[in-house]
């Protein structure tokens, strides 16, 4: 698919909306049928959110790319086994993204050292207002949460970057709502423990 | 700032433009693997009428039904021809009876005689008591004891 298709697919479906139900199921269904187009589209939305859920996992940017890169590879791959069943698209997306952390952290040599994190990965033109000391802290929040168990960086990281709701999160990671929401107070407790 | 501003700052992370092209490029244009599929509205009966086909053949074969079939005469087994059946059920009735009437001739001469009778004259035994089967009596016969050890060293 060439670009002035995919321009013409999206001037076709509008300035869509992807929060509401009825689109995205409507995308996802064609996505699944084999339409390149259609998945370009979930691409473009959920792209952001599985780099950031990422990102903040493993800390540094090409790794995150590059995990980001096979999270949507394997999905596109795979999106003739999806089948929605009220099974969200993003549950999906992130069980897949866990899978790969898991992964790279199962078959690389993960260092903890300071200096193996990227400095510049909070640096983007939407961060670019960000004053100085804000950054300063995020870092320190981002540092605090890599010592966290992989359960409570994904749901402080889905819950409260990414604002998921808790059903999806849960579908996400496997775990009932009720096991969600202890997990969302404890990992908060645990964060603001490392913090202080 | 409150920790649950900054974790909501960190929204504000955005992967890199070029990057972000280059993967959705690479990505799209990757073809699916093919997967058959069979489209064919009438598969599942298809299936369950093929099932139950290979099914009722087994069951076929299980109750032998190849051997009452005149197509498959060659095939008859032996055990299953009545003729022969009775024949070997006859041949079986005369060695109880043989077997029976030498257990009851040794018991008898056993009760009084601590000697062992020979066990194999059992052709002997047989024709003096086929004499004995004339009689439709099945009681045992009253003889005298020394008539029946003549009986047996004859």
């Amino acid at each position: 698919m060439d670009g002035t298709q995919d321009k013409a697919f999206r001037n076709q479906i509008g300035s869509f909306s992807l929060s509401g139900i009825d689109g995205e199921e409507r995308i996802v269904r064609s996505a699944v049928k084999g339409e390149a187009s259609s998945f370009g589209l979930l691409y473009d939305y959920y792209q952001p959110k599985i780099y950031r859920f990422v990102i903040i996992k493993v800390g540094k940017r090409e790794e995150a790319e590059d995990l980001t890169h096979q999270v949507f590879l394997n999905a596109w791959q795979n999106i003739r086994s999806y089948k929605h069943h009220g099974f969200p698209f993003s549950s999906w997306l992130y069980q897949i993204a866990r899978n790969e952390v898991i992964d790279f952290y199962r078959t690389r040599k993960y260092e903890s050292r300071l200096d193996y994190l990227d400095e510049n990965y909070f640096i983007s033109p939407a961060s670019a207002e960000f004053k100085f000391d804000q950054g300063l802290e995020m870092e320190r929040v981002k540092l605090a949460m890599k010592q966290m168990k992989p359960d409570y960086q994904d749901v402080i990281i889905m819950r409260f970057v990414e604002e998921i709701p808790i059903k999806e999160v849960a579908l996400a990671i496997g775990k009932s709502e009720g096991a969600v929401k202890l997990i969302q107070h404890r990992a908060l407790k645990e964060l603001k423990k490392i913090l202080s | 700032m409150n920790l649950l501003e900054l974790l909501k700052k960190l929204k504000g992370v955005e992967p890199d433009k070029h990057y972000t092209e280059k993967s959705r490029l690479i990505i799209l244009s990757t073809p699916l693997a093919k997967k058959l599929k069979y489209t064919s509205p009438w598969l599942p009966q298809l299936k369950f009428i093929g099932a139950f086909a290979i099914a009722s053949l087994i069951f076929f074969i299980l109750l032998g039904g190849f051997s009452n079939s005149k197509f498959s005469a060659p095939l008859k087994l032996s055990n299953l021809d009545p003729v022969g059946l009775k024949a070997e059920a006859d041949a079986i009735d005369i060695q109880i009876q043989l077997t029976d009437i030498h257990y009851q001739e040794s018991s008898g001469a056993e009760n009084e005689s601590t000697q062992a009778l020979p066990l194999n004259n059992v052709q002997k035994q047989a024709e003096n008591l086929s004499l004995k089967n004339q009689t439709p009596s099945t009681s045992t016969p009253e003889i005298t004891i020394d008539e029946a050890l003549d009986r047996l060293s004859r």
